[in-house]
């Protein structure tokens, strides 16, 4: 009959056989990071984990089996963990980058004597400074984090290659043998940051969960450490320049320099600008401006010569009050480049954590040669794919108990080579509707008509046929009005002045008084913004 | 010249009320090129007050500006650096860029006229000595 120090010497030189003559494996742990930022009150139970093991001596065997490789290949005694991070794709984290940051991670690690280890000290590859809990920017600390992107490029036919992120490395010191061990418990926390600050705690804060866990070997890690998920978009392929994903202000641990991308916001990170139309240009209409109303923004991406390499955005509809339909096209200058655009239509979808997009249609890539203009036809046919809902006569302006949300569209122009920002047209570019029944495009009051329309696959236009190539009227009206948030659009058939009693003054003193007009509406004439959030 | 505009006179002179005319249904047609739908909508308080607009303005309530700042030259390590401005009830980040002690640098940034301040935040760290500073300054429009 063998005792427990029999047995455990008996593990333990099968570990040291195993280790010698067996590679070390991965393995997917059942339990996750919950949508609380934290592991289960009990911690992942390493030692019950059935993926790992049908016995607790033979997945610490496993444990052993991996520290044992890291020692061998590295040098180092420790556990690698993957992490995919699953974070919700809004603010500034994207599809193709996003993150969270740790606060604490603990292994605890029970031997077979009664001794017990609490194991505090842990890495990752990247770093942030961040702000906590309801702290201001001042108190700012250096903490880990973990980026990681929606999806992978590269299929390797590796669920941890393909799955996991980033990667964990707790160290074990080298008296600990798991073999030794009857108990071994991870636990996690991310970091609570303030995200009222923006970036970079909006980008580090945890939106969403699960996080899947793994335990790595010591090839599925230096993969994705190689790889570098969420810093570096094309670091599956390394015979390739590496791309930045446009992650903010990550602090790189790594030995190879990473690439950055400035960004520019227009008009920020995270806000919209608001553009709302007259749709019966050239006659001026009831100028309660909801015909079609839109949330935009536009980020450019600046190498660190401060030239453009990459512009991406996004645009939401929010209201139609409007019988005409329309196609909505974001405009932009650019002289001269080549490159290409990848486009994406989303339609809302509630789900447990609030609403995510649903996509509608492939995503769409085109090439650009020699452009000087890109003329992005955002939303096609705005009645088509914004209807009335049941019982309204048009979508978010009528007074009607229900609200749509409205589709949202996503793009990224990279350029082949980068142009001087001077090269790029001035903001808030040129968001110009084309109206569908009448064929006449409405721009800003000092935009002039699209004229590559065609060269851009578009339908011609009638304003130069029928004269008016003017977007302003006779009294000085415009047709098209660039807004800023939290104007609320008026309810149907309430001219801008009657909703917003400070639009008068504003406009009669040229926007001396009155600058932020738009905060103060009569509040029975505009959609109040409690039961109406348009944004997602 | 200022001009002069009486709400009640276009809405009685034109099209009358809401975008595109009138009468709505959830039905997605091919649109009409011919004959705009002009049924009126429920407009039930139009305005009948006078707006003069000065000549030439832009109804603009945004406005680009060149902001020059100079990195602090006391940090030290990789410096990141953001540019901040409050509307919306939010801090709305409008640059986030890197660079080094004591370098000059001019951003075009694009903000609400009601604007009258943003605010630069510097984050740098020193992965040698492992030590975290954070300069904030304030910049009056």
């Amino acid at each position: 009959m063998f005792t427990p120090r029999v047995l455990t010497s008996f593990i333990a030189s099968a570990a040291l056989a195993y280790a010698a003559s067996s590679n070390a494996l991965s393995y997917s742990l059942t339990d996750k990071v919950q949508s609380s930022g934290s592991t289960p009150n009990s911690g992942i139970e390493l030692h019950l984990e059935d993926n790992i093991g049908t016995t607790v001596a033979a997945r610490m065997l496993a444990l052993e089996t991996l520290r044992q490789e890291a020692i061998s290949v590295e040098g180092e005694s420790k556990l690698v963990f993957g992490v995919d991070v699953n974070e919700a794709a809004s603010g500034t984290e994207k599809a193709e980058t996003q993150a969270v940051a740790l606060d604490s991670v603990r292994l605890d690690i029970t031997m077979a004597d009664g001794t017990v280890y609490n194991l505090t000290e842990f890495s990752t590859l990247t770093k942030s400074l961040l702000a906590t809990g309801n702290n201001g920017a001042e108190t700012r600390q250096d903490y880990y984090t973990l980026l990681g992107s929606a999806g992978s490029n590269s299929i390797t036919g590796s669920v941890f290659k393909d799955k996991f992120d980033s990667t964990l490395t707790v160290p074990i010191p080298e008296a600990i043998d798991f073999t030794q061990a009857v108990e071994a418990t991870l636990h996690i926390d991310f970091l609570d940051v303030n995200n009222k600050l923006g970036d970079p705690e909006a980008f580090y804060d945890f939106s969403n969960g699960f996080e899947d866990l793994a335990l790595l070997d010591d090839a599925d890690a230096r993969y994705l450490d190689n790889v570098a998920k969420g810093v570096i978009s094309n670091g599956d392929d390394p015979s390739q320049e590496p791309i930045s994903s446009g992650a903010p202000m990550v602090i790189s641990l790594r030995d190879n320099q990473v690439p950055y991308v400035e960004w520019l916001g227009y008009p920020s990170s995270t806000g919209y600008y608001l553009v709302g139309y007259e749709d019966l240009f050239p006659d001026l209409g009831d100028y309660d401006f909801n015909d079609l109303t839109v949330a935009y923004r536009v980020e450019v991406g600046l190498d660190l010569n401060s030239q453009v390499t990459q512009i991406r955005g996004e645009a939401i509809l929010i209201t139609r009050g409007a019988a005409y339909s329309h196609d909505w096209h974001l405009r932009l200058g650019i002289k001269s480049g080549n490159g290409k655009i990848t486009e994406s239509w989303y339609q809302p979808e509630e789900y447990e954590f609030g609403v995510r997009g649903r996509q509608v249609g492939e995503t769409t890539t085109r090439n650009f040669n020699n452009a000087s203009q890109i003329d992005l036809r955002a939303f096609a046919d705005t009645k088509a794919i914004f209807p009335a809902p049941e019982g309204c006569k048009f979508t978010n302006t009528p007074v009607c108990d229900t609200y749509v949300q409205g589709p949202k569209y996503i793009f990224n122009i990279t350029f082949n080579s980068p142009i001087d920002m001077d090269s790029l047209s001035a903001a808030p570019f040129d968001p110009y509707l084309y109206v569908l029944n009448t064929d006449q495009e409405i721009h800003l009051i000092n935009q002039t008509l699209a004229t590559q329309r065609t060269a851009m696959g578009y339908e011609k236009s009638q304003n130069e046929a029928k004269g008016t190539t003017s977007f302003v009227d006779e009294n000085g009206f415009p047709f098209a009005m660039m807004l800023a948030s939290p104007w609320m659009p008026p309810i149907e058939g309430y001219s801008m002045e009657v909703s917003y009693p400070d639009f008068t003054p504003y406009v009669e003193t040229r926007g001396a008084s009155k600058k932020d007009w738009y905060i103060r509406p009569d509040g029975t004439k505009v959609h109040p913004s409690e039961r109406f959030t348009w944004q997602w | 010249m200022r001009l002069k505009l009486l709400f009640a006179a276009i809405l009685a002179g034109s099209m009358i009320a809401c975008g595109g005319g009138g009468t709505e249904t959830t039905t997605i047609v091919t649109p009409d090129k011919t004959t705009p739908d002009t049924t009126a909508p429920d407009t039930t308080n139009p305005s009948i007050t006078e707006i003069e607009v000065p000549q030439d303005f832009d109804f603009s309530n945004f406005q680009t500006l060149p902001l020059t700042f100079t990195v602090p030259g006391d940090l030290v390590g990789q410096i990141d650096y953001k540019i901040a401005g409050s509307w919306n009830g939010q801090l709305q980040d409008l640059y986030i860029g890197r660079g080094f002690a004591g370098q000059e640098r001019t951003v075009d940034i694009n903000i609400p006229t009601a604007l009258d301040s943003v605010r630069i935040e510097y984050m740098a760290f020193d992965k040698a000595s492992g030590t975290a500073q954070v300069k904030i300054e304030e910049v009056n429009i």
